[in-house]
This record gives structure tokens, C-alpha cells and sequence, in this order.
């Protein structure tokens, strides 16, 4: 049967459709893409945790940290007030190093940042929140009064204390806290 | 999201674009991975837009595959508007597929693009961006190659 040639075409055209499983196929492709959508709100919302759990937990960690350093800064404040014998009385460092050889580190000079004129009395092991410590004794030459130096090798827990150099007062106490080349540095000084 | 009837619409495009019920899938399977990597794009109507998309793969495909893109091969001179002569050829209804087979990408998607799509030749020629002349053109070849091959065919159909 004769038609016009336009809508032969047209009628041509129109017997020709996708089959069931392509239309399936594509029909999944669009419900999958939109899928992604709903994957980022998930990723976004699993980041959002994330981010509040490390927050929660470097506010958990600041507070660890300033509750070890003030019991640190007591401890020397507390030690230092004791003002008992000196074990080991010499001026030498070498000496006291000889006599200081279980503390599994090199004992260092008194470095304080503050850059107080110090004069070594003596020294002898003593203990930081029940670590071993070289308790060292020296005259503060400026503010004619005592110091005294405590060095302790430093713990992974005690990380935090690397970095600039942290002061507080405790019972009168001026206490100092430095870390260098992995021994925390503690010096304690009546405050002035 | 698109419909089934959307979906066979831009189907039955593809197939006047490649001339080939697989390729034309391969084609639109591709085109609706493009057309949904831009979820967020605002389109006014996604169905020529997806058609502009169809349209550009495949120019795309076929350029990779051949180093000139779809061009004219024959200068086009000034010709009267065919498309009215062609609205008054009849042919056989169940030759159109073997007559759409015959002919080329761009004649076949200008075939579709006036007889399915129902454009005219000025639209068609913004469409596919070509002039008017062009199409007019073709679409004289088109009446003529269609007379020659099938008008016999017609005529011994009706004896």
C-alpha cells in the first residue's frame, strides 16, 4: 500500500524501540546516577563525624595534656620546696654525670631559656611522675637565691611538652618546662 | 529523569545518526553516561538537549575514526524548496526501511529530523548547522535517488 514518503518514514521510525532489558538498562543507569548523590550526603555526613571525633578528641588531648603538665609543674614545685640535702655537692658537671649514670641519658648543661646565670651546687637522682630524674642544684647568681634543674628523659606521652618553652607558678614557684634533644628540662625558682 | 518514550525517542534518533540498531544503542548508552555526569546542569528540555549531545558524540566518535569531520562533498548550488515535493512522493510503506538504509548519516538524520521530528528546513538547518541551500539540496538527491531505485519497484507493486 502506497503512503506519502514522509510519513512512511515516520511510521518506519516508530516500530523501531529499544528492547525491554536496554530500556531496563538505561532506566538503571539514571536511578544508579542518582545514587551518587546520595553516596556524598553519606560521605559528607561520615566526614562530619570524622572531623567532630578529632575535634572531640584534640579537645580530649588538651585536656590530658594540661592536666600532665600541671601535675608535672607541682611535682617540681613541690620537690624543689623540699630543699633536701644535696646528694652529690660539686661544681662539676662531669662529676655529677660519673655519679648520675642511670638515668639513660647524657645529663645536659643548664640551658634555662630565660638565660638566668647559673652556678652548679650539686645534684642526685630524684623522681617525675614516678620517672627517674637527675634533680640538679644550682645557685641563681643574679637573684642570688636557689634553683634547681630537673631533667628527665622524655616519654611519647610528654611529646606535647616539645615546642616553646612553658612557664606557671605553683606553691610560689616560678617552674619552667623546655624539652631538648628528647630529655625535658625542669627548672624551678622561688618567684620573685 | 527520562521516560520510556523519551528514551526510545533519542533511541530512534541515534538510529538515524549510525544506520545500525547496536551502534545507535552503543550511542545512546554513551550519550546518557555524558547527559547524567551533569546531574546539576538546569536544562530547560532534556530532550533536545540530550539530542544536541547525541549529536556532537557522535560526530565525535566518527571523527575519531576519521580524520575529516562530516562535511559537504559536493559544492551546493541555490535550489527551489524540495521539501514540499517530497511531502507528495509516495512510496511503498515497507520500503521506507530499506530506502532509509540506503541512505547516508546526513540524509538519514535529516529525514528524521523533517519526517519524525516534524521540523522544517529552516529549523532543521539550525539544528544541524548547515545552510538551508545544503539541505535543500540533499533533500532533491534524496527525491530523486528514491524516484529511480523504488519508483519501479512501486509501479510493478501496483501492476
Amino acid at each position: 500500500m502506497n503512503k506519502p514518503f514522509k510519513q512512511a518514514v515516520r511510521e518506519h521510525y516508530q516500530t523501531q524501540q529499544l528492547g525491554a532489558a536496554q530500556l531496563q538498562r538505561l532506566k538503571a543507569m539514571q536511578t544508579l546516577a542518582r545514587r551518587p548523590y546520595r553516596r556524598n550526603v553519606l560521605a559528607f555526613a561520615a566526614a562530619a563525624v570524622i572531623l567532630a571525633a578529632i575535634g572531640l578528641s584534640y579537645v580530649a588531648n588538651r585536656i590530658e595534656h594540661g592536666q600532665i603538665r600541671q601535675a608535672i609543674v607541682e611535682e617540681i614545685a613541690a620537690n624543689h620546696l623540699k630543699n633536701g640535702d644535696i646528694k652529690v655537692p660539686t661544681a662539676s658537671l662531669a662529676e655529677l654525670r660519673g655519679n648520675l649514670d642511670q638515668l639513660g641519658f647524657f645529663l645536659a648543661e643548664a640551658r634555662p631559656p630565660h638565660g638566668q646565670a647559673l652556678r652548679l651546687l650539686g645534684g642526685g637522682y630524684c623522681s617525675i611522675q614516678g620517672r627517674m630524674a637527675a634533680q640538679l642544684q644550682y645557685q641563681d647568681i643574679g637573684a642570688q637565691s636557689r634553683a634547681t634543674l630537673y631533667q628527665v628523659s622524655l616519654p611519647q606521652a610528654w611529646r606535647f611538652l616539645a615546642g616553646k618553652p612553658f612557664s606557671a607558678q605553683a606553691k610560689g614557684v616560678a617552674v619552667t618546662l623546655w624539652v631538648s634533644e628528647g630529655v625535658l628540662f625542669a627548672l624551678a625558682a622561688h618567684s620573685k | 529523569m527520562l521516560t520510556d518514550d523519551q528514551l526510545n525517542h533519542a533511541y530512534r534518533y541515534c538510529l538515524a545518526l549510525t544506520g545500525d540498531a547496536d551502534d545507535a544503542y552503543d550511542l545512546l548508552q554513551s550519550g546518557m553516561v555524558k547527559w547524567l555526569a551533569r546531574p546539576d546542569a538546569k536544562v530547560g528540555n532534556p530532550a533536545a538537549y540530550l539530542r544536541r549531545l547525541l549529536r556532537n558524540l557522535f560526530i565525535d566518535l566518527k571523527r575519531a575514526h576519521k580524520p575529516t569531520p562530516l562535511a559537504e562533498a559536493r559544492p551546493v548550488e541555490a535550489l527551489a524548496d524540495d521539501s514540499g515535493d517530497l511531502e507528495t512522493l509516495t512510496i511503498r510503506a515497507e520500503l521506507a526501511g530499506e530506502i532509509l538504509a540506503q541512505c547516508g548519516t546526513q540524509d538519514r538524520e535529516l529525514l528524521f529530523l523533517w519526517a519524525v521530528e516534524g521540523y522544517t528546513i529552516d529549523e532543521i538547518a539550525r539544528i544541524v548547522d548547515r545552510p538551508r541551500g545544503t539541505l535543500l539540496s540533499r533533500l532533491h538527491r534524496i527525491r530523486k535517488r528514491v524516484q529511480a531505485q523504488f519508483g519501479n519497484r512501486d509501479q510493478e507493486a501496483s501492476a
